[in-house]
Protein backbone atom coordinates (compact mmCIF):
# COMPACT_ATOMS: atom_id res chain seq x y z
CA UNK A 1 0.00 0.00 0.00
CA UNK A 2 2.85 2.30 0.89
CA UNK A 3 4.62 1.82 -2.44
CA UNK A 4 1.39 2.02 -4.39
CA UNK A 5 0.63 5.36 -2.78
CA UNK A 6 4.01 6.79 -3.75
CA UNK A 7 3.73 5.52 -7.28
CA UNK A 8 0.18 6.74 -7.66
CA UNK A 9 1.10 10.22 -6.46
CA UNK A 10 4.20 10.36 -8.62
CA UNK A 11 2.38 9.26 -11.78
CA UNK A 12 -0.43 11.77 -11.36
CA UNK A 13 1.53 14.67 -9.90
CA UNK A 14 2.23 16.57 -13.14
CA UNK A 15 -1.44 16.53 -14.08
CA UNK A 16 -2.40 17.35 -10.52
CA UNK A 17 -0.23 20.44 -10.68
CA UNK A 18 -1.66 21.53 -14.02
CA UNK A 19 -5.21 20.93 -12.79
CA UNK A 20 -5.99 18.32 -15.42
CA UNK A 21 -7.00 15.46 -13.14
CA UNK A 22 -10.59 14.30 -12.77
CA UNK A 23 -12.13 15.04 -9.36
CA UNK A 24 -11.78 11.57 -7.82
CA UNK A 25 -8.10 11.22 -8.74
CA UNK A 26 -7.33 14.78 -7.72
CA UNK A 27 -8.84 14.27 -4.27
CA UNK A 28 -6.93 11.03 -3.80
CA UNK A 29 -3.59 12.62 -4.77
CA UNK A 30 -4.33 15.60 -2.50
CA UNK A 31 -4.98 13.22 0.41
CA UNK A 32 -1.67 11.42 -0.21
CA UNK A 33 0.16 14.75 -0.28
CA UNK A 34 -1.47 15.77 3.00
CA UNK A 35 -0.83 12.49 4.79
CA UNK A 36 2.49 11.24 3.42
CA UNK A 37 5.85 12.99 3.77
CA UNK A 38 7.29 11.22 0.73
CA UNK A 39 4.34 12.32 -1.43
CA UNK A 40 4.60 15.85 -0.08
CA UNK A 41 8.31 16.01 -0.99
CA UNK A 42 7.47 14.69 -4.43
CA UNK A 43 4.82 17.39 -4.74
CA UNK A 44 7.36 20.11 -3.84
CA UNK A 45 9.96 18.78 -6.26
CA UNK A 46 7.56 18.49 -9.17
CA UNK A 47 6.00 21.85 -8.43
CA UNK A 48 9.35 23.57 -8.56
CA UNK A 49 10.14 21.96 -11.92
CA UNK A 50 6.71 22.76 -13.30
CA UNK A 51 7.01 26.37 -12.20
CA UNK A 52 10.43 26.60 -13.75
CA UNK A 53 9.24 25.13 -17.05
CA UNK A 54 6.19 27.36 -17.14
CA UNK A 55 8.28 30.43 -16.44
CA UNK A 56 11.19 29.76 -18.74
CA UNK A 57 9.96 27.69 -21.65
CA UNK A 58 7.61 30.30 -23.13
CA UNK A 59 10.55 32.70 -23.29
CA UNK A 60 12.76 30.21 -25.10
CA UNK A 61 13.53 31.40 -28.62
CA UNK A 62 11.22 34.38 -28.53
CA UNK A 63 11.76 36.10 -31.89
CA UNK A 64 12.15 39.84 -32.39
CA UNK A 65 9.91 41.77 -34.79
CA UNK A 66 12.71 42.29 -37.29
CA UNK A 67 13.21 38.56 -37.71
CA UNK A 68 9.49 37.92 -38.14
CA UNK A 69 9.21 40.76 -40.65
CA UNK A 70 12.04 39.41 -42.76
CA UNK A 71 10.42 35.96 -42.78
CA UNK A 72 7.09 37.54 -43.80
CA UNK A 73 8.78 39.37 -46.67
CA UNK A 74 10.39 36.24 -48.02
CA UNK A 75 7.11 34.38 -47.54
CA UNK A 76 5.33 36.99 -49.65
CA UNK A 77 7.99 36.69 -52.33
CA UNK A 78 7.52 32.93 -52.45
CA UNK A 79 3.76 33.18 -52.52
CA UNK A 80 3.48 35.93 -55.11
CA UNK A 81 4.24 34.05 -58.36
CA UNK A 82 2.19 31.02 -57.45
CA UNK A 83 -0.77 32.78 -55.96
CA UNK A 84 -1.61 35.61 -58.32
CA UNK A 85 -4.55 37.61 -57.09
CA UNK A 86 -5.51 35.28 -54.24
CA UNK A 87 -3.37 32.86 -52.29
CA UNK A 88 -4.55 29.30 -51.96
CA UNK A 89 -8.25 29.16 -52.73
CA UNK A 90 -8.22 30.49 -56.26
CA UNK A 91 -4.78 29.17 -56.87
CA UNK A 92 -4.53 27.77 -60.40
CA UNK A 93 -2.99 24.35 -60.54
CA UNK A 94 0.05 24.27 -62.81
CA UNK A 95 -0.21 22.06 -65.88
CA UNK A 96 0.54 18.48 -65.06
CA UNK A 97 3.91 17.22 -66.36
CA UNK A 98 2.12 14.12 -67.72
CA UNK A 99 -0.03 16.33 -69.90
CA UNK A 100 3.10 17.99 -71.25
CA UNK A 101 4.66 14.63 -72.12
CA UNK A 102 1.41 13.56 -73.77
CA UNK A 103 1.38 16.63 -75.97
CA UNK A 104 4.98 16.04 -77.01
CA UNK A 105 4.18 12.41 -77.87
CA UNK A 106 1.16 13.44 -79.94
CA UNK A 107 3.30 15.97 -81.82
CA UNK A 108 5.98 13.34 -82.49
CA UNK A 109 3.39 10.80 -83.65
CA UNK A 110 1.87 13.36 -86.02
CA UNK A 111 5.28 14.19 -87.39
CA UNK A 112 6.13 10.52 -87.97
CA UNK A 113 2.75 9.87 -89.58
CA UNK A 114 3.10 12.78 -91.94
CA UNK A 115 6.61 11.67 -92.85
CA UNK A 116 5.43 8.12 -93.57
CA UNK A 117 2.48 9.29 -95.69
CA UNK A 118 4.78 11.63 -97.54
CA UNK A 119 7.19 8.76 -98.22
CA UNK A 120 4.37 6.56 -99.57
CA UNK A 121 3.05 9.26 -101.87
CA UNK A 122 6.56 9.92 -103.14
CA UNK A 123 6.98 6.21 -103.81
CA UNK A 124 3.78 6.14 -105.86
CA UNK A 125 4.95 9.16 -107.72
CA UNK A 126 7.99 7.26 -109.11
CA UNK A 127 7.50 5.98 -112.69
CA UNK A 128 7.60 2.22 -112.59
CA UNK A 129 8.70 0.29 -115.67
CA UNK A 130 5.89 -1.03 -117.93
CA UNK A 131 4.84 -4.64 -117.55
CA UNK A 132 6.06 -6.76 -120.45
CA UNK A 133 3.21 -7.69 -122.87
CA UNK A 134 1.77 -11.16 -122.52
CA UNK A 135 3.31 -13.63 -124.82
CA UNK A 136 0.68 -15.49 -126.72
CA UNK A 137 1.73 -18.99 -127.52
CA UNK A 138 0.52 -20.40 -130.69
CA UNK A 139 -1.40 -23.61 -130.09
CA UNK A 140 -1.87 -26.32 -132.59
CA UNK A 141 -5.45 -27.57 -133.24
CA UNK A 142 -4.58 -30.92 -131.55
CA UNK A 143 -3.41 -29.20 -128.43
CA UNK A 144 -6.58 -27.09 -128.32
CA UNK A 145 -8.78 -30.16 -128.63
CA UNK A 146 -6.91 -31.92 -125.87
CA UNK A 147 -7.27 -28.92 -123.56
CA UNK A 148 -11.02 -28.83 -124.13
CA UNK A 149 -11.33 -32.51 -123.20
CA UNK A 150 -9.07 -32.44 -120.13
CA UNK A 151 -10.35 -29.22 -118.54
CA UNK A 152 -13.83 -30.55 -117.48
CA UNK A 153 -12.23 -33.62 -115.95
CA UNK A 154 -9.96 -31.44 -113.81
CA UNK A 155 -12.87 -29.44 -112.47
CA UNK A 156 -14.79 -32.65 -111.48
CA UNK A 157 -13.85 -34.33 -108.21
CA UNK A 158 -12.69 -37.88 -108.19
CA UNK A 159 -15.87 -39.05 -106.42
CA UNK A 160 -18.15 -37.34 -108.99
CA UNK A 161 -16.29 -39.05 -111.70
CA UNK A 162 -17.04 -42.38 -109.99
CA UNK A 163 -13.42 -43.31 -109.90
CA UNK A 164 -12.05 -45.50 -107.13
CA UNK A 165 -10.30 -43.79 -104.23
CA UNK A 166 -7.54 -46.33 -104.24
CA UNK A 167 -3.90 -45.88 -104.57
CA UNK A 168 -2.19 -46.98 -107.70
CA UNK A 169 -5.36 -46.42 -109.73
CA UNK A 170 -4.28 -46.30 -113.33
CA UNK A 171 -4.55 -42.93 -114.96
CA UNK A 172 -7.31 -43.03 -117.57
CA UNK A 173 -6.00 -42.92 -121.02
CA UNK A 174 -7.40 -39.75 -122.38
CA UNK A 175 -5.39 -39.57 -125.49
CA UNK A 176 -6.70 -41.86 -128.21
CA UNK B 1 -14.17 25.10 -24.97
CA UNK B 2 -14.37 28.33 -22.97
CA UNK B 3 -16.18 31.44 -24.15
CA UNK B 4 -12.93 33.29 -24.88
CA UNK B 5 -11.61 30.33 -26.85
CA UNK B 6 -14.83 30.17 -28.87
CA UNK B 7 -14.66 33.90 -29.56
CA UNK B 8 -11.04 33.65 -30.60
CA UNK B 9 -11.84 30.73 -32.87
CA UNK B 10 -14.73 32.61 -34.47
CA UNK B 11 -12.41 35.57 -35.06
CA UNK B 12 -9.81 33.34 -36.68
CA UNK B 13 -12.48 31.73 -38.85
CA UNK B 14 -13.58 35.18 -40.00
CA UNK B 15 -10.00 36.10 -40.90
CA UNK B 16 -9.60 32.83 -42.82
CA UNK B 17 -12.81 33.59 -44.69
CA UNK B 18 -11.47 36.99 -45.70
CA UNK B 19 -8.14 35.53 -46.77
CA UNK B 20 -9.84 32.88 -48.88
CA UNK B 21 -11.98 35.56 -50.48
CA UNK B 22 -8.76 37.14 -51.74
CA UNK B 23 -8.04 39.68 -49.02
CA UNK B 24 -4.24 39.78 -48.66
CA UNK B 25 -4.53 41.54 -45.30
CA UNK B 26 -6.17 38.39 -43.97
CA UNK B 27 -3.00 36.41 -44.58
CA UNK B 28 -0.90 39.08 -42.90
CA UNK B 29 -3.24 39.03 -39.92
CA UNK B 30 -2.97 35.25 -39.59
CA UNK B 31 0.80 35.51 -39.77
CA UNK B 32 0.91 38.22 -37.10
CA UNK B 33 -1.29 36.16 -34.84
CA UNK B 34 0.61 32.88 -34.98
CA UNK B 35 4.15 33.51 -36.26
CA UNK B 36 5.78 34.28 -32.92
CA UNK B 37 4.45 31.23 -31.10
CA UNK B 38 5.17 29.00 -34.07
CA UNK B 39 8.73 30.28 -34.22
CA UNK B 40 9.19 29.62 -30.50
CA UNK B 41 7.89 26.09 -30.97
CA UNK B 42 10.29 25.43 -33.85
CA UNK B 43 13.23 26.92 -32.01
CA UNK B 44 12.49 24.92 -28.84
CA UNK B 45 12.37 21.71 -30.83
CA UNK B 46 15.37 22.34 -33.09
CA UNK B 47 17.52 24.64 -30.93
CA UNK B 48 18.73 26.37 -34.05
CA UNK B 49 17.65 29.80 -35.24
CA UNK B 50 18.21 29.21 -38.95
CA UNK B 51 16.32 25.91 -38.93
CA UNK B 52 13.50 27.49 -36.95
CA UNK B 53 13.22 30.32 -39.50
CA UNK B 54 13.16 27.87 -42.40
CA UNK B 55 10.50 25.70 -40.80
CA UNK B 56 8.39 28.71 -39.93
CA UNK B 57 8.49 29.93 -43.51
CA UNK B 58 7.80 26.47 -44.96
CA UNK B 59 4.91 25.88 -42.57
CA UNK B 60 3.19 29.17 -43.41
CA UNK B 61 3.80 28.65 -47.10
CA UNK B 62 2.14 25.24 -46.95
CA UNK B 63 -0.67 26.47 -44.71
CA UNK B 64 -1.52 29.46 -46.91
CA UNK B 65 -1.49 27.40 -50.09
CA UNK B 66 -3.73 24.80 -48.48
CA UNK B 67 -5.90 27.10 -46.42
CA UNK B 68 -9.01 26.01 -48.33
CA UNK B 69 -8.40 22.48 -47.00
CA UNK B 70 -8.42 23.56 -43.37
CA UNK B 71 -11.53 22.36 -41.56
CA UNK B 72 -12.30 24.45 -38.48
CA UNK B 73 -14.68 21.74 -37.29
CA UNK B 74 -11.83 19.29 -36.81
CA UNK B 75 -9.18 21.39 -35.10
CA UNK B 76 -8.27 24.96 -34.31
CA UNK B 77 -6.00 26.77 -36.76
CA UNK B 78 -3.33 26.93 -34.07
CA UNK B 79 -3.36 23.14 -33.68
CA UNK B 80 -3.33 22.71 -37.46
CA UNK B 81 -0.35 25.04 -37.85
CA UNK B 82 1.47 23.33 -34.98
CA UNK B 83 0.87 19.94 -36.60
CA UNK B 84 2.40 21.20 -39.86
CA UNK B 85 5.39 22.72 -38.05
CA UNK B 86 6.03 19.69 -35.82
CA UNK B 87 5.93 17.39 -38.83
CA UNK B 88 8.54 19.53 -40.58
CA UNK B 89 10.67 19.71 -37.44
CA UNK B 90 10.59 15.90 -37.30
CA UNK B 91 11.84 15.76 -40.88
CA UNK B 92 14.63 18.14 -39.95
CA UNK B 93 15.87 16.17 -36.98
CA UNK B 94 15.53 12.95 -38.91
CA UNK B 95 17.80 14.49 -41.51
CA UNK B 96 20.26 15.66 -38.95
CA UNK B 97 19.94 12.45 -36.95
CA UNK B 98 21.10 14.08 -33.78
CA UNK B 99 20.55 17.46 -32.30
CA UNK B 100 23.42 19.83 -32.62
CA UNK B 101 23.36 22.53 -30.02
CA UNK B 102 25.20 25.68 -30.84
CA UNK B 103 26.96 26.91 -27.74
CA UNK B 104 27.23 30.39 -29.18
CA UNK B 105 23.46 30.52 -29.37
CA UNK B 106 23.26 29.64 -25.73
CA UNK B 107 25.59 32.42 -24.86
CA UNK B 108 23.70 34.86 -27.04
CA UNK B 109 20.35 33.72 -25.74
CA UNK B 110 18.73 35.91 -23.16
CA UNK B 111 15.38 35.86 -21.51
CA UNK B 112 13.53 39.12 -21.71
CA UNK B 113 14.18 40.69 -18.36
CA UNK B 114 12.63 43.80 -16.91
CA UNK B 115 14.78 46.90 -17.31
CA UNK B 116 15.15 47.34 -13.60
CA UNK B 117 16.40 43.79 -13.07
CA UNK B 118 19.58 43.51 -11.08
CA UNK B 119 22.61 42.00 -12.85
CA UNK B 120 22.63 39.07 -10.42
CA UNK B 121 19.01 38.26 -11.14
CA UNK B 122 19.61 38.55 -14.88
CA UNK B 123 22.57 36.18 -14.57
CA UNK B 124 20.44 33.67 -12.66
CA UNK B 125 17.76 33.87 -15.30
CA UNK B 126 20.31 33.32 -18.02
CA UNK B 127 21.72 30.32 -16.19
CA UNK B 128 18.25 28.93 -15.72
CA UNK B 129 17.47 29.32 -19.39
CA UNK B 130 20.69 27.59 -20.35
CA UNK B 131 20.00 24.74 -17.96
CA UNK B 132 16.51 24.29 -19.32
CA UNK B 133 17.75 24.35 -22.87
CA UNK B 134 20.39 21.76 -22.07
CA UNK B 135 17.88 19.56 -20.28
CA UNK B 136 15.53 19.84 -23.25
CA UNK B 137 18.31 18.89 -25.65
CA UNK B 138 18.92 15.72 -23.66
CA UNK B 139 15.32 14.57 -24.09
CA UNK B 140 14.28 12.33 -26.94
CA UNK B 141 12.46 14.22 -29.72
CA UNK B 142 9.02 12.90 -28.75
CA UNK B 143 9.41 13.80 -25.08
CA UNK B 144 10.80 17.20 -26.02
CA UNK B 145 7.78 17.85 -28.23
CA UNK B 146 5.43 16.89 -25.43
CA UNK B 147 7.17 19.12 -22.87
CA UNK B 148 7.45 22.09 -25.22
CA UNK B 149 3.83 21.86 -26.29
CA UNK B 150 2.64 21.49 -22.70
CA UNK B 151 4.75 24.03 -20.86
CA UNK B 152 6.11 26.20 -23.64
CA UNK B 153 2.89 26.59 -25.60
CA UNK B 154 0.33 25.81 -22.92
CA UNK B 155 -1.60 23.27 -25.00
CA UNK B 156 -4.05 20.89 -23.38
CA UNK B 157 -3.35 17.16 -23.46
CA UNK B 158 -6.01 16.76 -26.10
CA UNK B 159 -4.36 19.39 -28.31
CA UNK B 160 -0.94 17.82 -27.72
CA UNK B 161 -2.35 14.48 -28.84
CA UNK B 162 -3.74 16.10 -32.00
CA UNK B 163 -0.47 17.82 -32.82
CA UNK B 164 1.70 14.79 -32.09
CA UNK B 165 -0.69 12.40 -33.79
CA UNK B 166 -1.03 10.04 -30.84
CA UNK B 167 -3.74 9.06 -28.33
CA UNK B 168 -4.34 11.45 -25.45
CA UNK B 169 -3.08 8.90 -22.89
CA UNK B 170 0.20 8.64 -24.80
CA UNK B 171 0.51 12.42 -24.80
CA UNK B 172 -0.07 12.44 -21.03
CA UNK B 173 2.53 9.79 -20.37
CA UNK B 174 5.04 11.55 -22.64
CA UNK B 175 4.59 14.77 -20.71
CA UNK B 176 4.99 12.87 -17.43
CA UNK B 177 8.11 11.05 -18.63
CA UNK B 178 9.57 14.25 -20.06
CA UNK B 179 8.84 15.99 -16.79
CA UNK B 180 10.68 13.27 -14.84
CA UNK B 181 13.69 13.37 -17.14
CA UNK B 182 13.83 17.15 -17.00
CA UNK B 183 13.73 16.99 -13.25
CA UNK B 184 16.59 14.51 -13.17
CA UNK B 185 18.68 16.63 -15.56
CA UNK B 186 17.98 19.84 -13.73
CA UNK B 187 18.62 18.29 -10.34
CA UNK B 188 21.96 17.02 -11.53
CA UNK B 189 22.77 20.61 -12.47
CA UNK B 190 22.45 21.44 -8.81
CA UNK B 191 19.66 21.86 -6.37
CA UNK B 192 21.13 25.21 -5.35
CA UNK B 193 20.28 26.77 -8.70
CA UNK B 194 16.70 25.61 -8.40
CA UNK B 195 16.37 27.08 -4.97
CA UNK B 196 17.81 30.35 -6.17
CA UNK B 197 15.35 30.35 -9.03
CA UNK B 198 12.45 29.83 -6.71
CA UNK B 199 13.54 32.82 -4.70
CA UNK B 200 13.62 35.11 -7.76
Amino acid sequence: MFKFKHRYAKVHMARYLSGDLPDVTRRRVARFIDECQYCYDEFLRQRSITDELRRNLPALGRPDDQRLNSIWLSLQTELAPASGPAIGHNHKMPASPNLGYGLILIALATLLLSLTVGLHSSLYAVDLPQRPPLVRLAMTPEALALTERVAPLHTQSRVERGGPLLKNTPVPNLIH
Amino acid sequence: MTLSQATSRAEVDAIIGRALAGDQAGYAELYDRFAASLYRLCFSLLMNEQDAEDILQESFLYAFKNLHRYDSGKASLKTWLYTIAVSRCRNTYRRKRFLTVDISQWLGFELRAPDAEAPETAAIRRDAAESIQQALAELSPRLREAIVLRYGQGLTYREIAEVMGCPQKTAESRVRLGHQRMRRSLQSEGQGLLEELLKV
